[in-house]
């Protein structure tokens, strides 16, 4: 029997919804010129992002607890292009990210360069070995701006090797050489 | 998007190109390979809370969009080759559905005027709040409750961050099917976690 009713449910699922700022929702414009640096405390993911300025990008710096230790994570930001305001032309930047397994005092960070100026907070994922599809991951890396180097990518997967699905193992065993293979 | 058939998909694609080097006849079968997508988007507009009698104009408005010289043009300049029957219509009917809502929002009514006309005027009930700590609190139970991290993201997608299956199945390279499938399962598995009951009661959430 059901413990919680629908209506008990929708209300707590609001509750748990935090308040967002300086992120647009998808599909909105982006900020045209939000401030920078910019930092999010995302606590019920024991993750803190931050951006700041550099060149003509930023520098994306994830800071996460145990649950981030190695863990390969994907990152997207999705607005409307403000160029065109009288069009809803969606843009997108996807980008990989290989946490380190080493960390300090139980915090795992790594930093990257992306080479867009972008203020609001990304939308954040761990990819799950166990679950993860090979052939929609390898299109997601193909189309991901930023990604760590096939070497990190074959050392991840040969971590992992045992948490894919049978079936699957040799797919993702052999992706670093299909895309090595693709220049 | 299971709506076309990979046959039909190949076909469109040629027809698309058809179309923009200005063969006469490709409209005429594009407008035909489409309009088989009725019944699928009917079905898909009712899912998004269209009502039955409403759902199937939305979707002739969709379709003709769709099959505008325009659109279509835009559509092989933006996709090409990988343009998708399936996809470009299912965004489209989004649009539409859309404009749809955005029409049926009542207009505004002045306080004086609702007493006026001998109403009671009834405060909305207040959304619960609940502090980053109690959040962050809540959040920890229900990592507990659902233990499989793929559930516990695709809770947190959903919920916290309001993105749609698609959306989340893309992030965490899953398919659509399962995300759906594992939120519901989620769900069910929240709905009979005791401590998950008992932290919401003290929060007084419930």
């Amino acid at each position: 029997m059901d413990i919680l009713t629908d209506k008990e449910l929708t209300r707590i699922f609001a509750a748990l919804r935090s308040p967002r700022e300086a992120r647009p929702t998808t599909l909105e414009a982006a900020p045209p010129a939000g401030q920078l640096p910019n930092n999010w405390d995302l606590p019920e993911l024991n993750l803190r992002v931050h951006l700041e300025a550099i060149g003509t990008g930023v520098r994306l710096r994830l800071t996460g607890g145990e649950a981030w230790r190695g863990a390969l994570v994907y990152c997207r930001w999705d607005w409307l292009d403000s160029t065109q305001p009288d069009k809803e032309v969606p843009e997108s930047l996807h980008a990989f990210l290989l946490m380190p397994t080493e960390g300090f005092r139980g915090f795992y960070q790594r930093e990257v360069d992306i080479p867009e100026r972008l203020t609001f907070q990304p939308i954040l994922a761990r990819i799950v070995p166990k679950y993860a599809d090979p052939a929609v991951f390898e299109q997601q890396w193909r189309d991901a701006r930023v990604k760590p180097s096939l070497q990190e990518l074959r050392q991840w997967i040969e971590a992992h090797q045992n948490d894919f699905p049978p079936r699957h193992r040799e797919t993702w065993h052999d992706m670093p050489d299909r895309l090595a293979a693709e220049g | 998007m299971g709506m076309f058939s990979e046959w039909q998909i190949d076909s469109f694609r040629v027809r698309l190109r058809d179309f923009v080097s200005d063969d006469a006849n490709a409209l005429n079968a594009l407008q035909q390979l489409l309009c088989q997508a009725r019944e699928a988007l009917v079905d898909i507009a009712i899912a998004n809370g269209v009502p039955p009698d409403d759902a199937e104009d939305l979707v002739q408005e969709t379709l003709r969009q769709a099959t505008t010289d325009s659109a279509l043009r835009r559509l092989w300049e933006r996709y090409n080759h990988e343009a998708h029957p399936g996809i470009y219509l299912h965004e489209r009917l989004r649009g539409v559905i859309s404009d749809y809502r955005r029409r049926r929002i009542p207009p505004t009514v002045s306080l004086e005027g609702i007493r006026e006309q001998g109403y009671d005027i009834v405060a909305p009930a207040p959304q619960p709040g609940l502090s980053s700590v109690q959040r962050q609190h809540l959040w920890q139970v229900i990592r507990k409750c659902v233990e499989d991290d793929l559930d516990f993201q695709i809770l947190y997608l959903k919920i916290a961050e309001e993105m749609k299956h698609e959306q989340i199945a893309e992030l965490l390279c899953v398919s659509c099917d399962n995300v759906r499938g594992r939120y519901s399962d989620a769900v069910n598995q929240l709905r009979q976690c005791l401590e998950f009951r008992r932290a919401c009661e003290a929060l007084g959430l419930i």
